[in-house]
C-alpha cells in the first residue's frame, strides 16, 4: 500500500520514475528518526508524520538504517552537542528548566545528552538532506538519465529479453 | 497532495479502535491491576468488583472490595461496599498517582469470610526438606512459620544492605572515665616524679638539719653564758675577765647564726620550690589532652553514643513513636516499579534541572474519606494529604477518626509535617475530648489479631480507650494501658532537636520497623542517614565532638590539678616539721642573743661598779692626804 519494496525502490530510483522530492523527504525524516535512540515522544510524532505525509517510506527506512549504522561514529559528536546545548548554553537553562518540569516534555527525554544532540543534529539534517538529496536526484534525472536514454545501446537494451525480466521484477508503471 | 490520505485514514481508524477497546477493557484491566496490587501489598487474597472508570474523565467508582487477613485467612482485614475516586490526570503523565478524593463507604474491619483468604502456595523446587514431607504436609502453622522465615530472610537481606542505627541499644552517655581507663597520663606521672624528687630533697634537708646540731651548739653556748653569769665578780679583774669571756662567746653565736641562716635559706628555697605548679607539667598536659582527644575521635564513639548525644533519651522515645507511624504508613504503600531495562543505544547522560513544580510522591491521596465499623462499633473519618513519601509532599498529614460511643463523640488525629529539605518530621496528636493520654492495645487483642493491631493501631487504641473510659468527659484508664507518648512533646522535642541535628542534611529519608512492646520497644531505623553521615558525620556531631573534647580536656586538667593539689598538700605537710624546727632554732638563737646581751650588760655593770668603787677609794685617800683638793 505504501510502496515498501526495496527492489522496486532501487529500480525506480535508477529509472528515475519516483518524485525526487518525495524520496528526499522520506530520506530526511528517516535519518532524523534513526539518529535518536529509543522512542521518545518527538520520534513517535515524526514516525506518525512519516506515515501521514506523502514521502517515500523505503527511502525513510534506508535512511534510518544508515543513521543507526553510523551511530558508532556519530554518537560521541551527538552526545557532545547535546551536552553543549543542555549544560554550556546558559541562555537556554530557563527553557530546559521549564521543560524539565513539564510532564509531557519529560516524555521526550530531552534532558538526555544523546537525545538532545540527536534532535539538534537531526533537525538541522532535515532541510540539508532534503535539498541535497532532491537536487542530486533531479540532476541525475535531467543530466545523466536523459543522456543514457538517448544512447543506442540503451535503446537495444530496453527491447532485449533481459529488459522484460527487469520489467517483471520492477513492475510496469 | 502532500498528505497521504490512506495513511491518515488508517492511523485514525487504528487509534479509534484502540481507544474503544481500551475503554471497553480498561475497567477490567484496572480491576485486575488493583486486585493484584492489593494482594501483593497485603499478602492475602484481595477481591475487587465493579470498577467503573468514567470514559474521558478520571473519576470512577468501585464496588465491593475485600482484603483477607494473611494471619487469619478466614477473616477479612477489611472490606468496603463501595468507593468513589477522583484522580488527577496531569500527574499521571509524570508517572505519579495523585488521588484528589476517594470516599470509602461501609468499611468493615475484621469480619469473617466465607472462604479462606490465604494465597495458594507456590510450587517449590524439590529440596532436601521436601523428603521429610511427613513433617511438612498440611501443617499450615509450619507454612506460616516458613513464610515468616522467608519474609524475615528478605528483610534480613534488605537490612544488611541498609545502614542501621539500633536505638534500642542506647543506654549510656559518653563515659569519659571509661574511655580513658586504659590511658596513662604523662602529666600525672610527671607530678608523681616531681613529688618523689622533692620528698627526697626534704629528707636530705632534714638530715642536714640534724647533722648541723644547731640546737646543741645553742645549748652549749647558753651554758657557757650562764656559767659566766654565775661567776662571783668580786673584783674588777674578775669582772673584766668575765666581760672578755662573754665577748669571746660572740664568735660562737655568730658561727651558729651563720650556719642557721645558710640552712634556713636552703630550706626556704626548697620549700618554695616544692610547691608544684601546673606549668611544671604544661608540656605533658598538652600531650595528654591530645591523647584523650584521639580517644574521642568519631570512630571511637559508636552510633548509640552519637544517637544519645544527639537526641537524648526522651527524644529517642518520641522518635521511636514517630518512626512507628511512618513505618506503618509506608508498609502499606505500593512498591515502586523497577526501572525499565535500558535499550542498547541508550547512551548519553541525563542532566537534572531545578524542580520548580511540586515534587510529587509516587502515590498521593489528597483526601480519603471513610465510614465503617468494627464489631458493633461504627466509626467514620477522613485522611488528608497521605503520601507514599511525606518528604516530597509538604502538607500536614491529618487523620480524623470519629466514633460514637454512648453519646460521647471522640476525636483523635495524627499529624505528620515534613520540613523542607530536612529529615525533620513533625508529629502531633490531637485529642479533643480525650485528654492527652497514652493508649495501647490490650495484649489479648494483639494476640487475637496482630495484623489489625498493626494496621489500625491508633484507631483501635482510641476505641478501646473509649470503651474502657466511657466516663463523662474524662477517661479513667488503667495504669497498664498507659504506654503512649503524646504529640506535643514529640512535636517540640523532635522539631527542635532533630532539625538542629540534621539541618546540614538534605533528602534524608527514614524507614523503621518496631517490635516488642510499646513500653519497651525495639526500633530498627532503616535510613540513608548513615550513608549521609558517613560523609557528613563530622559536621553533624562536630559540636558534640567539640564538647566531648572540651570535657576530656577539662577532665585531664582537673585530674592534673587534683594531683598537684594532693602533692602540694603532702609536701607542705612534710615541710612543716622542718619549718617548725627552724623556727624553734631561730627563737633559741634569738634568746641566746638576748641572754648574751643581758650577761654582757650585767658584767659591764659590775666592771663599772668596781671601777667607780676604786675611783672613789682613790679620791678619798687623796682627800685625806691633801686637804682642800677638789675633783
Amino acid at each position: 500500500m505504501f510502496g515498501i519494496n526495496p527492489l522496486q525502490f532501487i529500480f525506480r530510483v535508477i529509472r528515475g520514475t519516483d518524485n525526487p522530492k518525495e524520496l528526499a523527504g522520506g530520506f530526511a525524516l528517516g535519518f532524523f528518526i534513526g539518529l535518536t535512540p529509543g522512542w521518545p515522544l518527538h520520534i513517535i510524532i515524526a514516525a506518525v508524520l512519516l506515515l501521514i505525509l506523502n514521502v517515500n517510506l523505503t527511502a525513510a527506512i534506508i535512511a534510518a538504517a544508515i543513521a543507526v549504522s553510523l551511530s558508532w561514529l556519530l554518537d560521541p559528536l551527538i552526545t557532545a552537542v547535546g551536552g553543549w546545548l543542555l549544560i554550556d548554553i546558559s541562555g537556554l537553562q530557563g527553557l530546559w528548566t521549564w521543560a524539565y518540569n513539564n510532564p509531557i516534555m519529560s516524555w521526550t527525554r530531552f534532558n538526555n545528552t544523546m537525545v538532545m544532540g540527536a534532535f539538534f543534529i537531526g533537525t538541522i539534517s532535515i532541510p540539508v538532506l532534503y535539498f541535497a538529496v532532491s537536487s542530486l536526484l533531479h540532476s541525475y534525472q535531467t543530466a545523466v538519465l536523459t543522456k543514457v536514454k538517448a544512447m543506442p545501446f540503451f535503446q537495444k537494451l530496453v527491447n532485449s529479453k533481459a529488459a522484460h525480466v527487469y520489467y517483471w521484477l520492477a513492475g510496469r508503471d | 497532495m502532500i498528505i497521504r490520505k490512506s495513511a491518515l485514514v488508517v492511523i485514525l481508524s487504528v487509534s479509534a479502535v484502540t481507544v474503544a477497546i481500551t475503554l471497553l477493557v480498561s475497567n477490567m484491566l484496572i480491576q485486575t491491576q488493583l486486585q493484584n496490587l492489593l494482594t501483593k501489598q497485603f499478602k492475602a487474597k484481595a477481591e475487587v468488583n465493579d470498577v467503573d472508570l468514567h470514559p474521558f474523565g478520571l473519576d470512577g467508582s468501585m464496588g465491593k472490595v475485600e482484603v483477607a487477613n494473611k494471619d487469619k485467612p478466614m477473616r477479612n482485614l477489611f472490606s468496603t461496599q463501595n468507593a468513589e475516586v477522583a484522580v488527577d490526570g496531569w500527574s499521571l503523565l509524570s508517572g505519579n498517582v495523585v488521588i484528589d478524593t476517594v470516599q470509602v463507604n461501609q468499611l468493615v474491619l475484621d469480619e469473617p469470610r466465607k472462604e479462606s483468604g490465604a494465597l495458594p502456595q507456590k510450587a517449590k523446587a524439590t529440596t532436601a526438606s521436601d523428603s521429610t514431607a511427613q513433617e511438612d504436609s498440611g501443617t499450615s502453622k509450619q507454612d506460616g512459620k516458613k513464610k515468616e522465615a522467608e519474609e524475615k530472610t528478605d528483610w534480613q537481606a534488605l537490612k544488611a544492605k541498609m545502614p542501621q542505627i539500633d536505638f534500642s541499644q542506647v543506654a549510656q552517655q559518653l563515659n569519659i572515665p571509661d574511655l580513658t581507663k586504659d590511658t596513662t597520663f604523662q602529666s600525672v606521672e610527671r607530678i608523681k616524679q616531681a613529688k618523689t624528687e622533692t620528698r627526697e630533697s626534704l629528707d636530705s634537708l632534714n638530715q642536714k638539719l640534724k647533722s648541723n646540731d644547731i640546737e646543741t651548739r645553742i645549748g652549749e653556748t647558753r651554758g657557757k653564758i650562764e656559767a659566766i653569769k654565775k661567776v662571783n665578780l668580786k673584783d674588777l679583774k674578775s669582772a673584766e675577765k668575765a666581760l672578755k669571756d662573754i665577748k669571746a662567746i660572740d664568735k660562737n653565736i655568730k658561727a651558729i647564726n651563720r650556719d642557721y641562716k645558710a640552712i634556713k635559706t636552703e630550706s626556704d628555697n626548697l620549700i618554695k620550690t616544692s610547691k608544684l605548679q601546673k606549668n611544671l607539667v604544661s608540656t605533658e598536659l598538652a600531650k595528654d589532652i591530645q591523647t584523650v582527644k584521639q580517644l574521642a575521635k568519631i570512630q571511637n564513639i559508636n552510633t548509640k553514643d552519637i544517637a544519645m548525644i544527639l537526641f537524648g533519651s526522651s527524644t529517642l522515645q518520641n522518635l521511636q513513636q514517630v518512626m512507628h507511624y511512618i513505618n506503618l504508613a509506608k508498609e502499606y504503600m505500593p512498591e515502586s516499579e523497577p526501572e525499565p531495562a535500558q535499550t542498547t543505544r541508550r547512551k548519553g547522560r541525563d542532566i537534572s534541572f531545578p524542580v520548580t513544580r511540586p515534587f510529587e510522591p509516587r502515590l498521593l491521596v489528597k483526601s480519603l474519606g471513610f465510614d465503617g465499623s468494627k464489631g458493633n462499633r461504627t466509626f467514620s473519618g477522613k485522611l488528608l494529604n497521605f503520601s507514599s513519601n511525606p518528604l516530597r509532599y509538604q502538607k500536614i498529614v491529618q487523620m480524623e477518626l470519629k466514633s460514637k460511643v454512648e453519646d460521647n463523640l471522640w476525636l483523635v488525629g495524627m499529624q505528620i509535617e515534613p520540613k523542607k529539605d530536612h529529615l525533620a518530621q513533625q508529629i502531633s496528636f490531637k485529642a479533643d475530648n480525650i485528654r492527652e493520654q497514652q493508649f495501647k492495645l490490650s495484649d489479648q487483642d494483639k494476640a487475637s489479631s496482630p495484623r489489625n493491631a498493626k494496621l489500625l493501631n491508633s484507631d483501635i487504641d482510641v476505641l478501646l480507650a473509649v470503651e474502657q473510659g466511657r466516663i463523662n468527659g474524662q477517661i479513667n484508664l488503667k495504669a497498664d494501658q498507659l504506654d503512649f507518648i503524646f504529640a506535643k512533646k514529640a512535636s517540640s522535642t523532635f522539631d527542635k532537636q532533630i532539625q538542629a541535628a540534621f539541618s546540614t542534611f538534605k533528602n534524608v529519608d527514614v524507614q523503621t520497623t518496631i517490635s516488642g512492646k510499646l513500653s519497651a520497644p525495639n526500633i530498627n531505623v532503616k535510613t540513608n542517614f548513615d550513608r549521609k553521615i558517613a560523609n557528613n558525620l563530622k559536621k553533624v556531631v562536630g559540636k558534640q565532638i567539640d564538647k566531648a573534647n572540651k570535657d576530656l580536656e577539662r577532665y585531664v586538667s582537673n585530674k592534673v590539678a587534683q594531683e598537684l593539689n594532693l602533692s602540694n598538700k603532702e609536701l607542705a605537710s612534710a615541710a612543716k616539721p622542718i619549718k617548725q624546727l627552724l623556727s624553734g632554732q631561730s627563737k633559741d638563737l634569738n634568746d641566746l642573743g638576748q641572754l648574751r646581751t643581758s650577761a654582757e650588760k650585767q658584767i659591764q655593770g659590775q666592771v663599772n661598779k668596781h671601777k667607780n668603787r676604786i675611783k672613789k677609794q682613790a679620791e678619798d685617800k687623796l682627800k685625806k692626804s691633801i686637804k682642800g683638793i677638789k675633783f
